[in-house]
């Protein structure tokens, strides 16, 4: 196998998502400038290029709450799964292995195996660290994207202000404003609706050869970790 | 295994976005030295009974909200507006939307195909609502 048939197909999961992501941002792109310039004639606006709407403020905020929502399933989705278990769900840890785990569970400082990570092996605040890391990349990013949300969210929603003759509003005011938490709120649920609804499915249903599925065959009370 | 992404990525999408953030606020600060110089042309053209020029600046609509239900044409009606002053106080401009403190009087303006326009003028401040505005388009 060549070495670029070998790099696809050992990445494949995510350079599929990756271009997923993209054909989705292109899409969103041309429909959301469309639909801006349909307001914008309509009402005797200048109208944008795709490029003027790539670096406007309506496109960021759009692409900012949902970004934030994602990132906050996920960041919840993997520290509530360290405590949190689903009797029968494939996305549950048995129902006695809540927690942490154990140092030779997870395989860190002495009962680290010659191919675990440095900071595996390492011991002290790299290993407490790098113990927490996914949850924490997730979290920043989570943060990022509200704290784009809310400073490309500010300047959309202040736009519409001046056009209705009314005063702009600073960052605070816009955080703790309806727009901003109408906008955060209806992200929010999709996601947690997404995560129980896998939770839930995920007992009685299958997907052979998916990770994501238990095994065809196995027990609907069984978690993904029971034998 | 081959790694997913290369160690000059990180470095690379940093540069395209510091270079992203230098050209807007460059585009930022053009669209503020527009709005100021057609909120206080308008303005001063008010101040100098040139209604003609002050029309000019007027999108259509506010244009024909300035005559109202009178016959009155525009070069003269918009000369009714209370205007004291051309010192410019406060502007803000976000997307295609602005709103300048000029003097004694408050206007918004809105960035149309030929460029930056007065859609209300001789505005006043109501506590909790919108501006009460003499010309609205």
């Amino acid at each position: 196998m060549s070495r670029a048939r070998r790099y696809l197909r050992d990445n494949g999961l995510t350079l599929a998502f990756l271009a997923l992501l993209l054909g989705a941002l292109i899409g969103q792109a041309f429909a959301g400038v469309a639909e801006l310039n349909g307001e914008q004639r309509a009402t005797g606006g200048a109208t944008l290029s795709v490029a003027q709407y790539l670096v406007s403020s309506e496109f960021a905020v759009d692409i900012a709450e949902n970004w934030q929502s994602e990132y906050l399933q996920f960041a919840l989705y993997i520290v509530a799964t360290t405590w949190l278990v689903q009797r029968g769900s494939s996305e549950s840890k048995s129902l006695d292995k809540i927690g942490g785990g154990t140092d030779q569970e997870q395989k860190v400082g002495r009962y680290a195996e010659p191919d675990s990570p440095a900071w595996a092996r390492a011991g002290g605040w790299r290993t407490a660290l790098y113990g927490r890391s996914l949850g924490a990349i997730m979290t920043f990013f989570f943060a990022m994207s509200l704290l784009a949300q809310s400073i490309a969210g500010r300047a959309a929603f202040n736009s519409q202000l001046l056009d209705r003759d009314q005063d702009v509003m600073s960052w605070v005011g816009y955080t703790t404003s309806a727009d901003f938490w109408n906008r955060t709120f209806q992200n929010w649920q999709s996601e947690f609706l997404a995560v129980a609804s896998m939770s839930a499915f995920a007992i009685y249903l299958r997907q052979r050869g998916s990770p994501e599925s238990k095994l065809v065959g196995a027990p609907h009370d069984a978690t993904a970790e029971d034998p | 295994m081959e790694r997913l992404v290369s160690g000059r990525t990180l470095p690379l999408a940093l540069a395209a976005i510091v270079a992203a953030a230098g050209l807007v606020g460059c585009a930022a600060s053009t669209e503020r030295a527009d709005v100021q110089r057609v909120a206080v042309d308008f303005v001063t053209a008010v101040e100098d009974n040139n209604g003609q020029d002050a029309c000019a600046l007027l999108t259509s609509e506010a244009e024909e909200s300035v005559s109202g239900a009178t016959d009155v044409p525009c070069p003269t009606a918009v000369l009714n507006i209370d205007e004291s002053g051309a010192e410019v106080h406060h502007i803000q401009v976000w997307g295609d939307a602005a709103q300048v403190k000029v003097g004694s009087d408050t206007v918004f303006l809105r960035r149309l195909s030929a460029g930056w326009q007065v859609r209300a003028a001789g505005c006043q401040s109501q506590p909790g609502a919108a501006y009460n505005c003499d010309v609205e388009g």
